[in-house]
């Protein structure tokens, strides 16, 4: 206990005062907040574009009445002649041109010279079939308003029998985002520990720290030691993370926001917006939070350490870091492997057979049963996948060990499945 | 006869193809420089490991101070493995402190003894340097007070001298000295045969898996000298007395033929006769073997 102790301080301390640790995890959230404005900027930009887009419309029978279709993007102007529209396509005076044959609204046809966009063709489409609509509806003698009054819109709001809202897409959005992280962590750490193994082969220093502590130790206090050094790099990123978001908000209400636009805007706020936000609090409330969060560590760090323990098992059979890749794929299957069973099978049936039996073993449990968690997953089944998960651990440390063992001793000799089940056996 | 430190007890390592170590007895007495012999590819390094407990002798049985080898021992013995290592981006004394604390002692002891050991070894200036910038001897040099920090009673040296600049060889040389004389047990293991007449008081030889010989410096010259003259003459001399083995012939640079004879309790004036009456003696000499003769001897027969 006292060495795997020592060597998790060692492994800890190098780790966290290097300059690339201190300066990742300074930048992460900078980065990592950069990434999302920029995604956000660009697409506020795409909606709100200032340039308004010209387009003919060649209408020989008259189906839409010359009727005006223009909005803020669109100007659309009625042509006689397609065929000197045509030109002015050509030319670039305008964008493209909307042949309509009758008011059935089949065989519209759009010319341009740029390809469209998919967004652009979806907006243009309805524009024309809202416009045919209106003019059927006026051909019919009915009125716009008069419809729309008649239309019902319903929204199922779900209730468990508690009578509380069940809240299934918040619990799919955090149980997802959830695992997400997990996943990442997994990998971030498990190639460093496996880098940290091969480095100590190769630089020899194995013998000597093998000849004073067990392999066990030795590989429990490295995967520990860089277990606390993700964590802490987590806490941080969190930690950084609302702080800055605190910084930001506070920059930008005292600069554009105060308390009056901010009351006219929510009354402004249409009723649909205030009804999704009306609805996210409510869903808000179904998560069982102290679950989640217990959850979630329980399965970060029991996913973390299993795979950083195979990692680990991996660095110490190889010599370089090119030949870990044979390994990795096998390794990172079953986790890849879950993140699709999370997407598909749990969003989809949270209790389903797959997802319950993805979410015991150990190899996929920690994504699984993260995405499964904040469905009111009992506390008896997350003890015994949770159980189950640690169990494994310190089993694949054993065997790391052991495998770290012989496979430090052999320089040279090409690693091979059958030569690795080898050392497993060896004394 | 001082106690014997460390008991090797007809030990056996097998890997599948081949066998590492073959019923290898060997006995260290408390306080000789112990040396530890033979051709690479010997065993040398398997029976080293076993002994520092990385791997598991297949059989036999090692004991330090007469118990079985165990975990507790390890704080007990200090080791220089031949492939050396550290780790490059770390300050030379947090890494002297960390393999010290690995061998169970206290922080603040650690701390203690690098230091002291830095500035015996001339090393104290670059004690807050990482390993990598320091030049190659230094490293060695840090690699050894790695090995004697926590003050082991057993020290395995597995050819210490390699890449020592013969200053630093010979400053390493005095320290093995002082800690053979603060009662360490050495067990130096190298196949530089000249080091050890220098420096060990009893040896075995390790060849093909299997220890040959065994025994004090003393002993094993004096078993080897005893019986082997070298004869120089000027004209083919071929003994005539049954006994009388030839070991080996030659010719001189000067052109002498010169054999070496083992005479297996015949006396020397009777030889000398027999050479005599056959032809004109140039040179007659007792040949005192050196470590490395025996070993080629040996090693080669």
């Amino acid at each position: 206990m006292h060495n795997i102790l020592l060597i998790l301080k060692h492994e800890y301390i190098t780790r966290v005062s290097k300059k690339s640790f201190i300066i990742m995890t300074l930048l992460g959230p900078l980065l990592i907040s950069a990434f999302y404005g920029v995604i956000i900027a660009i697409s506020i930009s795409q909606f709100s574009k200032d340039d308004v887009t010209k387009m003919a419309i060649y209408d020989p029978n008259n189906a839409l009445k010359n009727e005006n279709l223009s909005n803020k993007s669109y100007e659309f102007g009625y042509v006689k002649n397609a065929e000197a529209a045509k030109d002015s396509i050509r030319t670039e005076a305008i964008f493209g041109m909307l042949i309509i044959q009758n008011s059935k609204g089949d065989s519209i046809e759009l010319v341009t010279k740029k390809n469209i966009s998919l967004n652009d063709r979806e907006t243009l489409e309805k524009l024309v079939a809202d416009k045919l609509f209106n003019l059927n509806l006026k051909a019919n003698g009915l009125s716009k308003n008069k419809i729309d009054s008649l239309k019902i819109n319903i929204q199922l709001s779900d209730h468990s029998l508690s009578g509380k809202s069940n809240g299934t897409e918040i619990k799919s959005a955090v149980g997802y985002v959830g695992a997400m992280i997990i996943y990442f962590f997994i990998f971030m750490y498990g190639v460093m520990i496996m880098r940290g193994v091969t480095e100590e082969k190769n630089n020899r220093i194995v013998e000597i720290i093998v000849s004073a502590v067990k392999p066990f130790q030795l590989m429990m206090g490295k995967i520990l030691g860089v277990a606390l050094v993700g964590l802490t790099q987590f806490l941080a990123w969190i930690t950084l993370s609302g702080l800055l978001l605190f910084v930001f908000s506070i920059a930008i209400g005292a600069q554009h926001v105060d308390a009056a636009q901010v009351a006219s805007v929510s009354k402004e706020m249409p009723s649909e917006m205030a009804q999704i936000s009306d609805a996210f609090f409510q869903q808000f409330q179904t998560l069982n939070i102290p679950k989640l969060i217990i959850g979630f560590i329980i399965f970060f760090l029991g996913g973390f350490l299993l795979y950083s323990a195979l990692f680990a098992a991996i660095g110490s059979a190889v010599d370089s870091d090119t030949e870990t890749q044979q390994f990795m794929l096998p390794v990172s299957m079953p986790l890849i492997f879950g993140l699709i069973i999370a997407q598909v099978a749990v969003i989809n049936d949270p209790n389903s057979t797959l997802a319950y039996w993805c979410s015991m073993v150990p190899f996929t449990s920690p994504v699984v049963m993260m995405v499964r968690l904040p469905f009111d997953i009992s506390w008896m089944e997350i003890l015994i996948s949770a159980v189950i998960l640690f169990g494994t651990f310190v089993f694949v440390v054993w065997m790391a060990g052991k495998i770290y063992r012989i496979g430090i001793l052999s320089y040279g000799q090409k690693a091979s499945y059958k030569q690795m089940f080898k050392w497993l056996t060896t004394k | 006869m001082p106690n014997t430190l460390l008991q090797i007890n007809n030990v056996s390592k097998f890997y599948k193809d081949k066998v590492a170590l073959k019923n290898v007895s060997i006995a260290v007495p408390e306080g000789h420089i112990y040396g530890l012999l033979g051709p690479n590819g010997a065993g040398k390094t398997t029976l080293i490991r076993i002994i520092n407990q990385i791997t598991e002798a297949d059989e036999g049985a090692v004991l330090l101070n007469g118990e079985p080898l165990n975990a507790a021992h390890i704080r007990n013995i200090g080791y220089l493995p031949e492939e050396r290592g550290l780790y490059k981006k770390i300050k030379v004394i947090r890494q002297l402190e960390y393999f010290a604390q690995l061998r169970g002692m206290s922080s603040k002891e650690a701390t203690q003894k690098a230091n002291d050991w830095l500035k015996a070894m001339e090393l104290y200036e670059v004690r807050n340097k990482k390993i990598e910038e320091l030049s190659k001897g230094m490293q060695q040099k840090i690699q050894f007070i790695v090995s004697v920090i926590h003050s082991p009673s057993l020290l395995i040296l597995d050819e210490p001298f390699s890449g020592f600049d013969p200053v630093n060889a010979e400053l390493l040389t005095q320290k093995i000295l002082d800690l053979k004389a603060a009662g360490t047990t050495i067990l130096y293991s190298t196949h530089r045969m000249e080091s050890v007449e220098k420096l060990c008081d009893s040896m075995a030889l390790i060849h093909q898996s299997q220890k040959i010989l065994d025994g004090t410096v003393a002993d094993i010259k004096n078993q080897f000298k005893s019986d082997v003259f070298e004869v120089v003459t000027n004209g083919p001399y071929s003994p005539s007395i049954d006994k009388i083995d030839v070991m080996q012939t030659s010719i001189t640079d000067a052109g002498h033929p010169s054999v070496l004879l083992k005479l297996n309790g015949v006396s020397n004036n009777d030889c000398l006769r027999d050479v005599i009456n056959q032809t004109e003696l140039v040179h007659f000499s007792q040949k005192i073997p050196s470590i490395n003769d025996i070993f080629i001897q040996l090693v080669t027969a």
